[in-house]
Formats: C-alpha cells, structure tokens, sequence
C-alpha cells in the first residue's frame, strides 16, 4: 500500500453562523503547510484539522492536491470528491462551448423574441440557462435587460420574479412587452403578498413574470419561492452589496429557491472590491467560500466601516469570469462602440462665505468628537455630520457656479442632464435655470412624478419641453431613455463612489446615442471635493480592475482610506484659521497622513497665509 | 518642463500599485519620444522615481513619507534642474528648491476623469 500523508473526511460544517458541507483535513504538519498555500482560504480547526467549504471548484483542487499527497478516505467521501470535481470539469466545457459559441442550450420548446437578440446577448442568456447563475457585468447601455428577458424566451425559465429599483419595474414591464409580448407581467406595488391570480388585470391567470422594487421584497420572497418561481433576475444588482439587511436575506432566500439566477449591473463595486463577494453569494453562494474565507483569500484589510478591500482585484476578475460567474463585455467587444465619452474634470469657484458658514459647527462637532467623554456610538454620530455639512456646504457654495457653467452649454446643448445630491442644492438651481424650465428628478418624488419629470425632458424645445433635467446623484440607475434627447451632463455635486459616477453617465451614453457624450465634473479647490476626488481614485483602482479584469494588469495594492470625517474637520477648521486640534492629525492614526495631505491642500487654495510650516503639512 | 508637466497631466492611469503607475507614467513619455530613465540614484540614499533629461519626477500615492526634505535632497543634485512631484493626493510645495523650479502634477482628478 502506497503511502498516504492524513485523512480527509465530509461533513457539515459552520461558517458564518450557516450549516454547510465542508471538507475536513488531518495531515502531516509538512502538508498542512502546503495544503495552507494552495488554498489560502482554509480555516484551521481548533483540534488541528483544516476546514474548507464543498463547491466544486475546491473539490477540484483538493483532487488534484491529493495526486501528489495521497490521504486515506472512505468510499464515500472519494465519491463525493469525483461527483464534485466531476461538476466542475463539465461546468468548465460547458462554459467555454458557450462563450465560444460552439454550444447552444437545448431546455425544450422556444420562443423567438419579438425583437431579435443579439448574439452577445443571446450567449448571456444561454449561459444562465447552461450554468444557471450569473453576474453579468456588460457596459452601461448594453442591454442587459434584454439578455435577461433571452432567459425568459424558454417555458422552462417561468415563472420568473423581476427585481429591480423603485422607479423602474413598469419600464421593464414595458420592455418585455416589446421583447416578449405573448407574456403576461404583472408589477407588485404593495409590500404585502397578495393572490397574483386575483390582481387586477389578471384576468384569473398566474403572471409569467412579475416585476418587483427592492423594497417590496422582504415582503414578497418568502410567498414567491413557495409559488416556485424558477427565475430570479437581479436587476442593478449592486443594491445587495451590502450583507445583512432585510432585503439582502429575501433576496438570498428567494434566489436560494429558484433554479436561475442572473445579477444584472456594469458597476457591481461601487466602493471597494469585497462587495463583489455580497454579491454574488446572493447569486450562487459560497462560490467564492464564505466571507471569513474569502477575507483570507483575497482580503488586503478591511476598512473601518467594515469593508474588505481587495488585494488584487484584477485577478479577481480574472477568476471569475473564468469560472463563467461574471460575464462582462465592453462596447468595444460587442462591436455596439458609441460615439466616445469625453468626461472633463472642470474647476469651477466655490462661494467662500457659505463654507466658512459652517466652520463654527464643525469645529464644535470636532471637538465631541475627540472627547474621550464622547461614546464610540455619539463620535461616530458627529464624524458622519461634520462629513454631511461640509459637503452640503460644498454643493451649495458651488451652486451659483454651477448654474452659470449649465447655462453656458446651454448656449449650444439643447438640453442637459445635471446631478445634484443636497436638497439645497437642488432649489437653488431650480431658481437659477428657471427660465429654462428645469424638472426635478430626485429621492423624494414619486414613481409617478420621475415619470412625468422625465416626459417633460422628452418633449422636444420647441414644443415647450423642459432643457433640464435636475436627477438625483443616486436615483437614475437604469432609467432608458434619455439618450434620445441628450448627450451632456454635469455633475454639480460629486458622490463618494465612481460606480455612480459611471452609472450617472450611463444615462445618456447608451444604445441609441448619436452624438459624442462630454460629462463635466465641476469640482472646488475648496471645501470637501478635495478629499472626496482621493477617496474615489482609491476606489476606481479597485473597482476597474475587477470588473474589467481585461483591461489591467497589475496586483492592486491595499490603501488607507482614512477617516473622512477627520479629514474634513480639519480642512474646514484649517481653511477658517482656526486651531486644528492636534488628535485630528494623531500620527498613530493611519488616516494621519490623508489629513496632512488634504491640509496642505486647503491652505493652498485659502488666501491667508497657512498657520502651520509647510514642510510640518506632510 | 511645463511641457513633461502638461503632458502627464493630461493622462487618465488605471494602475494596480505606484510601480505600476511609473510604468504607466514612463510609457508616456516614451510616447512623446522623451529621453526616460527609471530609478536613478542622485544621492547616496535615494533613487529618484524617473528622470527626463534633467527634469526630475517623484511620484507620490499614498504620501507615507515627507516628499519635501526627499525633493530637497533631489534638488541639490546638479543632474537635476527641476523637479516634477506626481501626486494623486491634494499636496503643495514650496515653489522653488535650491533655487530650482518645482511643480505639482496633481492627478487628483484621476478617479472622475
């Protein structure tokens, strides 16, 4: 009898306070070191035993481990290691078949879409159907909703739940009228379950496909996996990224239960790259191990609000898509290239006067803040005002400025699209452009009212039609249809994330654009922009690499974030002359040198003369 | 110099580490046919991040250590007469270092545009 090196066993394991098959090894300390660097995800037991959740992708791995390191195991267990590495090798083929286009999916009667598919979109879909979960992460405007809706062309594939953010299940339901039109759709509009059958307009009959916000569905998961609705489509999936809500267990549930899943969304990451892994265990769990392993694996650090940054984001992707998880396709790969995007950094003033406005009131916000007194509940309650009001204060100083810039290009755009983020903000420029009959499209208007404020945008000019459009920094993703009428925006607020950036440009830069889009950000010397525009270059090289692991080539190498507050408290309390305290630039405190940097930053663009040396600045 | 400066302000980078952007950082000036050399040691203890001709370029990411007493020692070089500091963080500097010029490329913007 050969050698063998330990023993590996299977059984039902916890992890993440969830019951799940795992393998279990007891080897050789010398083994166990490799074993360590093959799977830098696995856990080590308190009695030595090394622990590593069952999917098909570690089965494969572990059998090829135990090639070279034989360990002894029952007959049932060496089974269940073949069954597993046996799926994955056939996942494998299949996925490559498909994406190379030599395979299609045979799951009985079809329907021919209305609308023709593309083929890039058909192969999406098939890949649902062949590996029944995907994230698919092609470019704005590519028409994800219409893969997902090549889903739906199979019988097999209904009922199907439809779940997408508050102002769109109707525009969806439109478009499957388009692309599936014998289908009968129906929108959910209470959070409470309801007989579909009995709705008004049924007509009796169950619906094909029903359309549902994301609000709706802690309500509605538990009554639509019992109803055994076969397809979920995750639409802007991006809204799951955090674990944990309610939301976020309904929708694990109902995925949970149904035979298709499909993410839809280009910008997946909208801060750092661990909110891939809340993703997608929504989508197919545990694909990438459990968040404890898959910290271990990909993990460089998390941030203070708990957030995992991902050390190389790239191979990430890479790894991914490899495994036929995530299918992402640029406008370039797909041969749908648009007229180019040219998006222009634009400095514009900021009003001095309204953030020296708000100085007092940080610096009192500061100081409890750096009270030891303060409880670690009340400083964080303080750290994220400070934040809110110089940022407020920012949009608002900015404000007057940003109304004469969208002016301007008024002069020669027709229309344009402007993002606001702060109520301020808005009512200022509605009183500034108001000879241009600006509409608001915001967080606090009805489903009905965006409706209406978007129809009024797409009524020509001369036809009395708004040239306008105020839209909300958070409100517009997925929203069709301005293309048509527009191909400029200005951002006169920015976000913390430039996934929303991406999705706000997405708005005009889509199929059906004919004109070259220009994205203008107006950004001030002064007041939070400075430190908001370092935060979101850390996050873009987190995010870009990942979903587009095509285009980079290099390990992403963790960063300090920092702690915004801080930062911004001592800008605003430096720019106003006023005494920094020095706990705001404690050098034991990572962050220490993002406030250094922002300081130095701020005194440059204030005309006093800076209180502090500047070398003392860095 | 202005011209270096303007010409790698210009650019977007998308770079995993701040080697990757010095590769990134090299190849446009290799673009513009510009004389490039990487790492050079212009003082017993310190190898400057780039040099073109004898415009000298430190690029600065995550601003852990104090660029200013670095940039003097750079300054008091005599290959060297003038300094570019690349920084995606928001920085200032005196303008002048040993009575030699010295310029921010700031790529604050990189993350929007």
């Amino acid at each position: 009898m050969s050698r063998t090196f330990g023993r590996l066993m299977h059984s039902v394991g916890l992890s993440d306070q969830r019951a799940r098959p795992v393998w279990l090894v007891e080897c050789e300390p010398h083994v166990t070191i490799k074993l360590k660097r093959l799977f830098p995800r696995v856990a080590a037991q308190r009695t030595g035993m090394m622990l590593l959740i069952d999917t098909p992708e570690v089965a494969l791995d572990l059998e090829w481990f135990l090639q070279r390191y034989p360990m002894e195991m029952s007959d049932d267990v060496a089974a269940r290691l073949t069954g597993q590495a046996d799926r994955r090798r056939q996942q494998d083929e299949m996925v490559q078949s498909i994406l190379g286009g030599q395979m299609e999916v045979d799951l009985g009667e079809v329907r021919e879409p209305a609308r023709p598919l593309y083929d890039f979109q058909r192969v999406a879909a098939d890949l649902v159907l062949a590996n029944r979960r995907l994230l698919l992460t092609d470019d704005v405007g590519l028409g994800k909703t219409t893969s997902a809706m090549g889903v739906l062309r199979y019988p097999a594939a209904l009922p199907a739940a439809f779940v997408t953010l508050t102002h769109l299940p109707w525009q969806m339901q439109r478009e499957m009228g388009v692309v599936l039109p014998w289908l009968r759709g129906h929108v959910i509009t209470t959070t409470r379950p309801y007989e579909l059958a009995k709705a008004r307009g049924m007509g009796g009959h169950d619906p094909d496909v029903v359309f549902l916000s994301y609000s709706k569905l802690a309500g509605w998961a538990e009554a639509l996996a019992a109803a055994g609705f076969r397809t979920v489509i995750f639409d802007e999936v991006q809204e799951l990224r955090r674990d944990g809500s309610l939301r976020y267990v309904a929708a694990s549930r109902l995925a949970d239960a149904a035979q298709y899943v499909m993410g839809l969304t280009a910008t997946p990451v909208y801060n750092y790259g661990g909110e891939i892994h809340n993703v997608l265990n929504v989508i197919a769990p545990d694909a990438l191990g459990s968040r404890e392993e898959f910290t271990r694996e990909w993990g460089a650090g998390v941030t203070t609000s708990g957030q995992i940054k991902v050390r190389e984001p790239g191979s990430l992707g890479h790894y991914l898509s490899e495994m036929g998880l995530m299918l992402g396709r640029t406008r370039k790969e797909v041969g749908r290239e648009l007229p180019p995007v040219t998006r222009t950094a634009q400095t514009v003033q900021a009003d001095g006067p309204t953030l020296d406005s708000v100085v007092d009131e940080i610096a009192d916000l500061a100081a409890l803040m750096l009270d030891p007194a303060t409880g670690h509940r009340q400083a964080f309650v303080a750290g994220g005002e400070i934040t809110y009001k110089l940022r407020q204060a920012t949009g608002v100083a900015k404000a007057p400025f940003a109304a004469e810039f969208v002016k301007l290009l008024l002069d020669s755009e027709d229309k344009v699209v402007v993002y606001v983020w702060h109520r301020d903000v808005y009512d200022l420029l509605m009183t500034r452009l108001a000879e241009h009959r600006p509409v608001m499209y915001s967080g606090s208007e009805s489903p009905r009212q965006k409706e209406a404020a978007k129809a009024a945008f797409m009524t020509p000019t001369s036809e009395g039609g708004s040239r306008v459009l105020l839209m909300s920094l958070r409100a517009g993703a997925g929203l069709d249809g301005l293309q048509d009428v527009c191909s400029c925006v200005v951002f006169a607020e920015l976000d913390w994330s430039p996934g929303i950036h991406h999705q706000a440009v997405g708005r005009v830069a889509r199929d059906g654009q004919t004109s070259p889009v220009v994205a203008y950000f107006l950004h001030a010397e002064d007041g939070s922009d400075p430190a908001i525009m370092e935060v979101l270059n850390v996050k873009a090289m987190q995010a870009q690499p990942l979903v587009r692991p095509g285009e980079e080539h290099a390990p992403a190498e963790a960063e300090v974030d920092g702690d915004r507050a801080r930062r911004l408290a001592a800008a605003a309390l430096h720019r106003a002359g006023r005494e920094v305290p020095a706990a705001l630039l404690a050098p034991a405190d990572p962050a220490a040198e993002d406030v250094a940097a922002l300081f130095a930053a701020v005194a440059a663009t204030v005309d006093r003369q800076p209180s502090v040396d500047q070398k003392a600045l860095f | 110099m202005r011209g270096v400066s303007a010409l790698l302000q210009r650019h977007r980078y998308v770079y995993g580490s701040e080697v990757e952007l010095h590769q990134q950082l090299e190849d446009v000036l290799r673009a513009a046919r510009l004389p490039v050399q990487r790492e050079v040691r212009l003082t017993a203890g310190d190898r400057i991040d780039l040099l073109v001709g004898d415009v000298g370029i430190e690029v600065k990411v995550k601003g852990q250590r104090n660029p200013v007493a670095q940039l003097e020692r750079y300054a008091a070089s005599d290959r060297v007469a003038g300094l570019l500091l690349v920084t995606t963080r928001a920085a200032t500097v005196p303008e002048t270092m040993s009575g030699k010029p010295v310029t921010v490329v700031s790529l604050l913007t990189n993350g929007i545009a």
